[in-house]
This record gives structure tokens, sequence and C-alpha cells, in this order.
């Protein structure tokens, strides 16, 4: 093949990559465009929040925790404190192959409250999945509620997950994550504003349209026939949560969401660590794509705009690489005076240029949850979101590289890893200083939003 | 080359232009980092931990925030009682009192006794009484909280709630534009209408035509849902039920992939899940959950032992009996003589949208609408069933 040929194959590769990513992005925006002014234009929410209080089945919370020893005591005495009938309620406080003092810090919960019960895992598979299935089987509630160790549920919480359940067909609910640390750095407060997007506006115009909202693994709870009849958790998925939502929605299972079920969480404050997030994501994302694809493309049960929207959820990362190769193609055709060639495109480039070097559309998503939520003041910073855009278009591409090469050549995926907590002495108070006071006469105390708690370790100093 | 023709060679719109560009993309990031450095270090703030729902809420919170506003300094009244001042706001404290009619009043009223207006009088602001209360035909009122039973005469209109800590009776055509709450029984006369309406005891105006009494169907004439293993399954679809378009979800979930509508009462074992509308005749008796995706419609005399969910709108026919939660996205009606009650807790009526009580009915918890709950008459009813539900007979079954 001669220089003027490897040109023309060139080119011609070139333009089918920027067709592709015009299409694909094109699809993408106009989703992002829709659900959004779908959002903005509903006056009321499809929610079950009058008949919160009215539905209380036997539930078990389960709480996974791995050297979880800085954030433990919050999120059980904010459990011990819900609204919910005890009787009715027990805590699976999950030790799993904790290093640290976390087991400690679970044994004396238990030893205060008798609805705690610790589950201590030194052995078998580690992870969250693996976890959730040993506490699945000790669990004795109709319905699993699910919290990660950093998170801080309010009172009202556990009532408000369990109340869409009154309708037989809800297999699982997803509750609305809120980042508290988002004055902490600039990626918390942006990851902040995704969160917003994702939650206010994607989660809720999906459940109003009868679409599948997401199922998080945290803040949601899940009804025991339900997990059942799909086969359990997955413990070999890196995202049990997405592979759990698309194998209930196959089976005729529907996701119920719950925007007014708050609870605060811990974004993120550093790019590594948002880094191995979005990788985990976006792998198990993907391997999620490969394996429930057919599952959900064969549903019985799915209506065709379900399937069509299961599928971009599923394929969001490949979106990563795709708008990569735009621009690579992009600048293949444009130094090869070629650009022109496409000009029944002239419109649709116009249209999604902004999309491909700023992701407006998401923007515009993020900007319309803020103002939804009452928050202009951090909308103004949805600008800089592009420098996160970037990094995230980074991280997934090496993460979708490393998933096919692990495909193709069989190397490991990157397994699965514990976020960092940043909350070492009690969750922080308004003005972002953690106030606990950890070396007190052998108490640790933790302020939390209910006041002072009150978490009795012997030897805190060791 | 001079230096005039060097200028003219320099591209000036090209420049220019991105000047203006350059400019637009640093504005664009310079509002944002200069607000960033303005929020940096400010969490959020924006979920109340503490938050626990209560139905009375707003009577609660009230009468604590006035027991504050009570210790604030007061001038007495040379007639008994005193005012306070608060923020330009006058809290007026007085024993019992009696307004005549048209009597009006932009304090807030905080009466240590009981209290009563006459006909269209107007109160804007809340109001607290620690006796029992009369209002007056026709008045207009901000809030109403009292610590005994509560009376309001026709066409009252509440601009927000009612909580009574007694009996709260709503007169004709009474409008609550938020929750009317009591501690022992509510009272909805023809055409009150409320946003949700919760008391131990929720009961509307008895009718005119009594529901009459229709009993379950005895076992050997009902359709078993899901039917026993072997069952005849051309006898089953005489009866209106394809075996075929039944299949489990779940451990005791069946779902039925089409419109339901059997042509005798059926005994409901498991929860089922419509995909389609769904009709039950008179007599029927539902012991779990059922679900339909499209309209559903529970004939005369069920029993309901489970929760009613409809993705549209929801009928509950006369004498209906149910013990836990109906909830509609769309509309709901409970016909004459529908009961709602259940030994273990309070039951609840919520529809997405209008919420329609006919006379006669009895509901033990609470009722709540995203539009309104309104109390209607038999004529009205009926106009809701045909244009929601299918023909149907006397017996239920469709025709």
């Amino acid at each position: 093949m001669g220089k003027a040929d490897f040109l023309a194959v060139l080119i011609v590769l070139a333009k089918v990559g920027v067709g592709l990513a015009i299409v694909v992005l094109t699809l993408y925006a106009v989703r992002h465009y829709g659900l959004t002014l779908y959002r903005l234009s509903l006056k009321r929410l499809r929610d079950t929040n009058e008949l919160v209080g009215f539905l209380t089945p036997r539930i078990s919370v389960l709480v996974p925790m791995h050297n979880e020893e800085g954030v433990a005591a919050d999120v059980l005495q904010a459990l011990v404190e819900c609204d919910y009938d005890h009787d009715r309620l027990e805590i699976l406080a999950i030790d799993d192959r904790s290093s640290d003092r976390t087991g400690h810090i679970i044994d004396l919960f238990a030893a205060e409250h008798s609805i705690i019960k610790p589950i201590h895992r030194t052995r078998g598979a580690g992870g969250k999945g693996a976890a959730l299935i040993d506490a699945t089987k000790q669990a004795t509630g109709e319905i699993l509620l699910l919290f990660d160790a950093d998170y801080f549920p309010g009172r009202a919480m556990l009532k408000m997950l369990v109340s869409p359940f009154c309708d037989p067909e809800i297999g699982a609910v997803m509750g609305r994550v809120v980042p508290h640390n988002t004055g902490s750095t600039l990626l918390s407060a942006l990851l902040g504003l995704e969160r917003a997007a994702g939650y206010q506006i994607s989660q809720q115009a999906r459940f109003n349209l009868g679409l599948t909202p997401q199922f998080g693994g945290t803040v949601g709870g899940v009804r025991v026939t339900a997990l059942r009849a799909v086969g359990g958790w997955n413990s070999a998925s890196l995202t049990e949560d997405t592979d759990l939502t698309f194998r209930m929605a196959a089976s005729g299972w529907k996701i119920g969401y719950v925007n007014r079920a708050e609870c605060y969480e811990e974004a993120p404050e550093s790019w590594p660590v948002r880094k191995k997030q979005i990788v985990r994501w976006a792998m198990g994302h993907t391997e999620c794509l490969h394996r429930l694809g057919g599952e959900v493309w064969s549903s019985r049960f799915m209506s065709r705009f379900e399937k069509l929207d299961a599928f971009f959820v599923l394929g969001c990362y490949w979106t990563a690489p795709i708008l990569v190769m735009g621009w690579l193609a992009s600048l293949v055709l444009l130094f090869s005076l070629q650009a022109h060639q496409v000009p029944i495109f002239a419109v649709a480039l116009s249209l999604v240029g902004y999309q491909l070097f700023g992701s407006q559309a998401t923007f515009f998503e993020m900007g319309a949850a803020a103002l939804l939520d009452g928050k202009s003041r951090p909308a103004d910073l949805v600008p800089l979101n592009l420098f996160n855009f970037f990094a995230s278009t980074g991280a997934i591409c090496e993460a979708l590289f490393r998933y096919y090469s692990g495909r193709i050549f069989g190397s490991p995926g990157p397994g699965w890893h514990k976020t960092k907590r940043y909350r070492e002495n009690g969750l922080r108070n308004g003005n972002g200083n953690g106030n606990g006071n950890g070396n007190g006469g052998g108490h640790l105390y933790i302020q939390g939003a209910n006041g002072i708690y009150t978490c009795r370790l012997e030897e805190r100093q060791q | 080359m001079n230096v005039w023709e060097t200028a003219r060679a320099i591209p000036w719109p090209f420049l220019a232009f991105g000047g203006v560009m350059g400019g637009i993309l640093y504005l664009h990031f310079y509002f944002a980092h200069s607000r960033w450095r303005r929020v940096r270090g400010q969490q959020t703030e924006d979920i109340d931990p503490s938050y626990v729902r209560r139905e009375d809420y707003f009577g609660q919170s009230f009468r604590i925030k006035l027991q504050s506003w009570l210790e604030l300094p007061a001038v007495a009244l040379p007639g008994g009682g005193r005012t306070i001042e608060k923020n330009g706001e006058t809290i007026r404290v007085s024993p019992a009192l009696r307004l005549a009619d048209r009597a009006q009043s932009d304090d807030i009223l905080a009466i240590q006794e009981d209290f009563s207006c006459g006909a269209a009088s107007h109160l804007s602001r809340e109001i607290y009484a620690a006796g029992n209360v009369t209002i007056g035909t026709g008045s207009k009122l901000q809030a109403l909280a009292a610590d005994g039973d509560a009376t309001l005469a026709s066409d009252v209109e509440v601009a927000r709630w009612v909580d009574s800590w007694g009996e709260l009776r709503l007169g004709r055509n009474c409008v609550i534009h938020s929750r009317a709450t009591a501690r022992k029984s509510i009272f909805l006369d023809a055409g009150v209408q409320a946003r949700s309406v919760f008391a131990p005891e929720v009961t509307t105006a008895p009718a005119a035509v009594d529901a009459g009494s229709n009993p379950i169907a005895s076992p050997e004439q009902l359709l078993q849902i899901p039917p026993a293993t072997g069952a005849d399954r051309s006898a089953l679809i005489r009866m209106g039920l394809d075996p075929a378009k039944l299949m489990t979800l779940g451990a005791e979930c069946w779902i039925y992939a089409g419109s339901l509508r059997p042509q005798a009462p059926v005994h409901l074992t498991a929860q089922l899940v419509v995909r389609g509308n769904c009709s039950i005749p008179a007599g029927s008796l539902l012991e779990d959950n059922l679900k339909a995706s499209g309209d559903l419609f529970i004939g005369a005399g069920s029993e309901c032992k489970g929760n009613l969910i409809s993705e549209k709108s929801l009928g509950v026919g006369p004498g209906v009996h149910f013990a836990r939660i109906i909830h509609a996205d769309g509309e709901i009606l409970l016909c004459n003589g529908v009961r709602g009650e259940s030994a273990k807790s309070p039951v609840a009526v919520d529809a997405g949208s209008w919420l329609y009580v006919e006379q006669g009915v009895i509901v033990r918890g609470k009722l709540s609408s995203g539009e309104r709950v309104r109390v209607v008459a038999r004529p009205f009813a009926e106009a809701w069933r045909r244009k929601h539900l299918p023909a149907r007979t006397e017996s239920g079954t469709a025709k």
C-alpha cells in the first residue's frame, strides 16, 4: 500500500469515526436534554412520600465495613436512632476482614443495642458483594436496606426507603446520595453537582417515565424474594449494584426511586481516589453491558423504551473512547483538508461541537439540578467541570483499555477496593472541620447532626 | 514594507475574533473560579438528619413556636388578655374569645379557652385555642390548632392546615388547602376538599343510599389466582383467566401479561401484578397485594387484605373492606360504604391525582392526594366509574 492509499484509507476511517462520534454523542445529548427538560416540566413527582410510616415490614439493614474505624460509629449510631420500630429492625454490621478497630467498634455497639448483629468475616472472598452474600444468608427481614459505612442516614431514612415496597412489582429502591464534603476540594464540589444531576434529574425523570432508575448498592433497599428470584448478589461483578439492577429489570422487577430519601456520603476529594472509583465503575458497567446485554435485549418484561434506556445506561462509559476517537478523527480530517467532506453533518457538528469539548448536555443537566435543589451558587461552578470531564474521559479510556485487554489476554481486573475515607475523626460540621475528639480519656466523641454520639472505646490510644 | 503596510498585513478581524473568544473563555472560567473561592470550605447543609415525618407536623410545630413566643414581653389589655409584638407581628393572647359575624383580624390569636367566630369572618393569621373551636359559615382562616374539638361550618376556607387534638368536623364545601389532622376523628361533609386528612377515624357523611351487603362468594364460586396445580385450563379461560399469561415473578409473586377481567369472584392467594387493566368482580377475596399497570377496579363487597396499587386510576367499589395501603399514580374513587381499617396499624389511601371519596366511607388512617381529597355525591361517583372503568353488571362482572 502506497502512501497515498494509506492516506485515503485513513481519511475514510476518520470520516467514519467522526460520523460515529457525532451520532453516538448526539443520541446521548438528546437523551440528556430530553430527561432534563422532562424533569423541569414535571409538576408532580412520582413518589410514595405520603405513605411513609404506613408500611413497616421486618427489615434488615446491611452495613459492609472494611477498615472503617473512622466512620463506623457514625453510621451505626445514626441507624440505631432511626425512627423505625426496633421490633421489626435488625442491623447487620459486617466486619469484612478489617485489620483496624472496626470489628471492635461493631462489638461495642452490639453490646449496647440488641438490634445490631455483628458479622465478622475473616475468610473467604473479599469485597462488598461477598460480604453482602454472607449477610443476606443471616438476614431475617423481608426487605434488605444497604448503607456503606461512610453514609449518614437521617432518622426517617428507613421508613422512606421502605414505603415504595408497597408495590409488589418493586424489587429494589434507590434513595438519593448527597455529598456532605462539597466544600473540601474543587473535585468534591464538582462531584456534588454531578451527583445532583444524576439523582435529581436523571433518576427521577426515568422513574417518572417508567424506565429503570439505577439501584446504587447503598442508600437503597432490595426485596429479598426478588433478590432470590434473580439469583442473589453477584460477588464477581465490580458493580454488583448495576448488575442487580439490570438482572431485576430483565426478570420483570421494577426499580423505585425516592428523591426525598437523601443521605449524606463522602465524595472523593483527590484525583487518585476518584480515578480508582471511576475505573472500577467503568469496568464493572461495561462488564455488565457484555454479560447482561443479551438478557436485557430479549427480556419479555421490558418495553422497547426501557431496553433502549438500559443500553444507554450500560453503554455510557463507551462514550469516552468514542469521544476521543472523534477528536483524533477530526484532527486527521482537519490537517488533510477533508473536513468539508462531511457537509451533511454540518448542522450536527455545530450542535455537538460543544458536546465534544465540554459535554454541554450533561452540564445543562447539572445546572438544572442545582436550580431544582435551590442551589444557584454551586451551579456557577459548572464551567470548571470541564477539567473533571477531561480527567474522567482519560480515566474511562484507560479503564476500558484494561477491561478489553483483560478479556483478550486474560489479565485480571483491578479487583474490588475500598474508596478512601476522609472523615477519620467524626462527621464534619457545617464549617468543614472534623470536630470529633478521639483522644478524650478512652472515649470517642463524634459530633453528628443529632448531637454528641459517644462510643466508649477502651484503650483508644492503642 | 513600512509600518502602514505591515499593519494592513495583520489579520485584524481574526485577531479581534480570537481576542473576543479568548475573553469569553477567560470569563467562562473566571466567574466560576471566583465563585469557587467564595464557597470553598462551606460544607453542604441541605439535609436535616433529625427529620421525622409526622402527620400533624404543622400543628405541632406551630404550638412549639407559639410557646416560645408567649414568653416574650407582653402588654396587658384592659379587658383581659395581652398582646405580644414579634418582628412586626402581633400575637393576641386572650381567655375565651367569641368574635361576631364578619370579624376581621390580622393578629396571631392564642386563645387560652374556647374560641368561636361568626359567619364570613376573615382571620388572616394562625389561630391556637386551648379549648374547643367553632368557625362560622363562609369564614376564611390561615391555619388553626385546637387542643379541643374543632367544628368548621359550611364553606369555610383554610389557606393552610387544621389540627385538632379532639374531633374535627368539616362542614359542607369546606376547603383546606393543606393538611387536616385530628387525634380522635375527622368528619367530612359533602363537598369538603383537603390536601390530606389523617385521624384514627375519618368518616364522610352518611350516604342517602346504603351500599348494601355484598358478601364474599362461597369458596367453590371463587376463581383462585394463582390457580391450583391441575386446574382445568379451558374452565379458567371461560372464567376470564388465561393461564398462559400467568407467570411467576418471584416466590409468591405473579405477573399476568395482559388485562385481567375475571368473570367470577376472585380468591387471590399470592401477590399479583397485572400488566394492563384489571377489574376484580364483586365479592372477591384478595389475601395479598394486587397491582395493575393500568386502571384497577375492585368490585363491591370485596375484602382486600393486601395493598392495592395502580399506575393509573383505581376504583374501590361499594362496601369494599381494605386493611392496608391503596395507592394510584392517577385518580382514586372510594365508593359508598368502603371501610379501611386494620387492628395492627393505620391504613392509607394515596392518589397521585384527585382522591374522590363518596359519602358513607370510613377510613381509620390517612387520605392524601397530589391534588385534593374531595367528598363527592353518588352521581359524581357513577360518572367517574363510567369514565374510567368498563361497563359492568351489578354483580361486578364485565358486560
